[in-house]
C-alpha cells in the first residue's frame, strides 16, 4: 500500500504544478509529431530532448523524456495506418489492420481507435502495476534463459501464423528475418558472421533501416509500378467524430481489450523481449478468439485494438525491469536508464527503498503522459489527415528521403543505407509471391531472443540441453507452440484443399 | 474458368522463382557458415543457429518448388501460353528497377557526394518515375527536391546534434556549423 501512497503523491505533485503539466502537454506533443515520422525513432525523439535535461532536477528531467517517449511510441500508429510504414517495430502489428483499414478511406477512424485504445491499454497497464508491481516482478523473475528461449519459439509459430494462407513461405519469410538478423557479431562468441567482407557489416543489419526498407520502399515501387493507376494518386479521408468508435462498441470489445492489457503488460516485465512481440501475442491471441477470424489482415478493428492495446500496455511494463533489475529491455530504455544515472539514481533491486518516490512519481508522469497523449493526439490528427490527403505520390517520396536519413542515422553508416535500398527491393518483389514484410522483420526481432537465451541456457547447464524438461514453464510455452504451428498447418491444408478443388472444377469446365 | 488457371499459373511461377532464390540463398549461407570462426569458450557454436536456419529455409524452398512445379505442369498448356508479361507489366518493372538503381546509386555516392548533394537528385528522379508524363508538375517536383533535404539536413544538425555527409559541400557547409 505505501506504493499506492508514493503513487498519489507522485499524481498530486503533477496535477498540482503547472510547470510539470505544461511539460508534459508539450513533450507529448513533439514525441508524437516526431514518431509519426517514419524514420525517426523513439530513440530519436529522446537523444534529442535528453540534452535539454542536463540542467533540471530529477523530477523535471524524467517528466519531459517520459512524455516525450510516451507521445513518440504511440505517433507510430499514425504511419502504421496511414502509411503502411510502422513508426516503430511495436506499430507492426497494427499494420496488418489498420492499413486495409486506411485504404477502404477508414484512416482517421481507425487513427482514432488507435488512439483510444492505446490509451485504455496504457491506463490499466499502469493501475495494474502500481497494485500488483512486486507479484507480477516475482514471477518475472521466475524466468530463466529457458523460458526466453521457448517464448521466442512460441513467437515464431504465432508469426507462422500471420503470414498468411501458405505456412512454408510463412516460415521461409520468418528464417530469411532470423538468418539476417545473424549477422555481424554473434552476440556469445563475439565470431564475426556473414559480414560478406565488409568491416561496415561487422554490427549486423540495424533494425531501422531494414524495417524503413521493408516497409518504405515497396510501397514506392507500388506507386511506380502502377503509374497509371488513378485509384493510388490521394488517400481517401473520411469525416468521423470522437475517436470514431461508440461506447457501446467499445466496451463490447471489453474482452479484448483486458486480455491484451494483461498480455502487453507481461510481455513488458520480461526483458529484452520487446513491445514488437507483446502486439504480436496479442493480435494473434485475438485472431484465435475472435468469431470473425476471417475479417483479421483485411481490417478488423479488433485486430487493430488488440495490438495497440497492447503495445501501449507493454510500455509500463517494460518500466519494472528497467527499474527494479536495472536491465533495460530496449535501446530506449537503456536511454531513461541512462537519464536516472546522470541525476544520480542508480537502478537495480534497491532502487524502490533508496528512491521510491522518484519511481513512483516515473509512474505517476507514464499516467498523466498517456492520458495528455489521448487528447492531444486526437487534436493533431485532423492536421495530419489534412496532410495524409496530400497526393500520394509526393508524400512518399517525402517519406523515401525520411526514411533513408533514418536508416543511416541510427549509427552514422552507410551500409544501413545499402540495407535500406537492397532490403526494401527484396521486400518488393517478396510482396508480389504474397510474402508480406511483417514476418520477415519479426523474424529479425525473434531471431536473436531464440538464439541467445538457447546459447546462454546451454552455457548455464553447461552443455546438458535435457535441463530443458525440467522447467515447466517452458514446457508449456513449446507444447502451445507445437499446436499453434499444427494449428497452422491444418488450416493451410484445408484452404490449399478447397482452392485445389475450385481449380479443378475451373478445369472441368 | 480461365482467370482462376491463369492465376494459378502466375502463382505458380512466382514460387518457382521464389523456391529458386530461396535456395541459392540458403546454400550461400551453408557454405558461407563455413567460414565462422567459433569462439573457444562457448558450449554453442556460431555457426549452429546459421545453419539450422539455412537447413530449414532449404528444406522448405524445396518443398516450395516441389508444389510449384506439380501444379504448373497440372495446367494445359494453351493457358500456360496465354500467361505472357504484357508491354504495360514489362514497363512497369522497368519503372521499379529504375526507382531500385536510384536508391542504389544514392547508397554508393551518399558519402562522398553528400546529403545535401545527392538526394535532391534522388528525390527529383523518384517523382519523375512515379508520376505520369502528363501530370508532372516540374516546378513542384525541384521546390521540393530542394527544399525537403535542406530542411532535413538542418533539423538532424541543430535538432538531432546528428551530422549528415557533407561530401564535396564541406566548405561551404562548414560555416553554419
Amino acid at each position: 500500500m505505501e506504493g499506492v501512497q508514493l503513487f498519489g503523491n507522485g499524481l498530486s505533485t503533477i496535477l498540482t504544478n503547472p510547470q510539470y503539466l505544461l511539460l508534459v502537454v508539450v513533450f507529448v506533443a513533439l514525441g508524437i509529431l516526431l514518431g509519426a515520422l517514419p524514420g525517426i525513432s523513439v530513440n530519436l525523439s529522446l537523444i534529442l530532448c535528453l540534452p535539454m535535461t542536463y540542467t533540471m532536477d530529477s523530477e523535471t528531467a524524467m517528466t519531459v523524456l517520459i512524455a516525450c517517449y510516451v507521445g513518440a511510441l504511440s505517433g507510430g500508429l499514425i504511419s502504421a495506418i496511414a502509411l503502411n510504414i510502422p513508426g516503430t517495430t511495436s506499430s507492426i502489428a497494427t499494420c496488418f489492420d489498420g492499413h486495409p483499414l486506411a485504404r477502404k478511406g477508414e484512416a482517421g477512424r481507425a487513427i482514432g481507435v488507435g488512439i483510444l485504445t492505446s490509451t485504455v491499454g496504457g491506463v490499466l497497464s499502469y493501475i495494474m502495476l502500481i497494485l500488483v508491481t512486486p507479484l507480477m516482478a516475482s514471477i518475472a523473475l521466475e524466468f530463466g534463459h529457458w523460458e526466453y528461449f521457448a517464448i521466442g519459439i512460441f513467437c515464431l509459430t504465432m508469426i507462422i501464423d500471420i503470414a498468411g494462407e501458405d505456412v512454408l513461405k510463412g516460415i521461409l519469410a520468418a528464417l530469411f528475418g532470423m538468418v539476417l538478423a545473424c549477422t555481424g557479431n554473434d552476440p556469445i562468441n563475439g565470431s564475426v558472421r556473414f559480414n560478406l567482407g565488409f568491416r561496415a557489416l561487422d554490427g549486423g543489419v540495424v533494425m531501422t533501416a531494414l524495417m524503413c526498407g521493408m516497409f518504405a520502399v515497396p510501397e514506392i515501387m507500388k506507386l511506380a509500378y502502377n503509374r497509371d493507376d488513378e485509384s493510388l494518386g490521394r488517400m481517401k479521408v473520411e469525416k468521423f467524430r470522437g475517436y470514431g468508435i461508440g461506447f457501446k462498441d467499445y466496451l463490447a470489445q471489453w474482452k479484448n481489450v483486458l486480455r491484451s492489457t494483461l498480455i502487453g503488460t507481461y510481455v513488458g516485465l520480461l526483458p529484452g523481449i520487446g513491445a514488437s512481440s507483446a502486439s504480436l501475442l496479442s493480435y494473434t491471441t485475438a485472431k484465435a478468439q475472435s468469431k470473425n477470424k476471417d475479417e483479421f489482415g483485411k481490417g478488423s478493428y479488433e485486430g487493430l485494438i488488440a495490438s495497440e492495446t497492447a503495445n501501449n500496455a507493454c510500455m509500463g511494463g517494460a518500466m519494472i525491469p528497467m527499474l527494479a533489475l536495472g536491465i533495460p529491455g530496449s535501446s530506449a530504455a537503456a536511454i531513461l536508464m541512462n537519464a536516472l544515472t546522470l541525476h544520480k539514481v542508480s537502478c537495480g533491486p534497491l532502487v524502490f527503498s533508496q528512491s521510491g518516490d522518484l519511481i513512483y512519481f516515473v509512474f505517476a508522469v507514464c499516467l498523466v503522459s498517456v492520458v495528455v497523449m489521448c487528447v492531444v493526439e486526437r487534436l493533431l490528427l485532423n492536421g495530419y489527415l489534412k496532410v495524409l490527403g496530400a497526393p500520394r505520390r509526393i508524400l512518399m517520396v517525402v517519406v523515401i528521403l525520411m526514411c533513408l536519413v533514418g536508416s543511416y542515422s541510427s549509427r552514422n553508416n552507410v551500409m544501413d543505407v545499402f540495407v535500406f535500398a537492397i532490403g526494401g527491393t527484396i521486400g518488393y518483389f517478396l510482396q508480389k509471391v504474397h510474402i508480406s514484410s511483417a514476418p520477415i522483420i519479426l523474424g529479425f526481432i525473434i531471431g536473436p531472443i531464440i538464439e541467445l537465451n538457447f546459447a546462454r541456457a546451454i552455457n548455464l547447464s553447461r552443455g546438458h540441453w535435457q535441463d530443458i524438461f525440467s522447467r515447466p514453464i517452458t514446457m508449456i510455452f513449446l507444447v502451445v507452440a507445437l499446436l499453434a504451428f499444427a494449428n497452422s498447418i491444418r488450416k493451410t491444408a484445408k484452404a490449399s484443399k478447397e482452392r485445389r478443388a475450385a481449380e479443378a472444377a475451373a478445369e472441368k469446365i | 474458368m480461365d482467370d482462376i488457371l491463369l492465376k494459378k499459373i502466375k502463382r505458380a511461377k512466382g514460387n518457382i522463382a521464389l523456391s529458386i532464390g530461396a535456395i541459392l540463398l540458403s546454400l550461400f549461407f551453408f557454405v558461407e557458415s563455413n567460414r565462422i570462426k567459433d569462439g573457444a569458450h562457448s558450449v554453442v557454436s556460431s555457426k549452429l543457429f546459421p545453419r539450422i536456419y539455412a537447413g530449414v529455409m532449404l528444406v522448405c524452398a524445396l518443398a516450395i518448388l516441389v508444389n510449384a512445379i506439380k501444379a504448373y505442369s497440372s495446367v494445359p498448356k494453351e493457358i500456360r501460353d496465354k500467361d505472357k508479361l504484357t508491354k504495360e507489366s514489362i514497363a512497369g518493372y522497368g519503372r521499379v528497377l529504375a526507382v531500385f538503381a536510384v536508391l542504389l546509386v544514392t547508397a554508393i555516392v551518399y558519402k562522398p557526394l553528400g546529403f545535401l548533394t545527392v538526394t535532391p537528385f534522388t528525390m527529383f528522379l523518384i517523382f519523375i518515375i512515379i508520376e505520369k508524363p502528363e501530370k508532372r508538375n516540374y516546378p513542384l517536383f525541384l521546390g521540393l527536391s530542394i527544399f525537403c533535404p535542406i530542411v532535413v539536413y538542418f533539423a538532424f544538425y541543430y535538432l538531432f546534434s546528428n551530422l549528415l555527409p557533407m561530401g564535396i559541400l564541406k566548405p561551404f557547409l562548414i560555416q553554419f556549423m
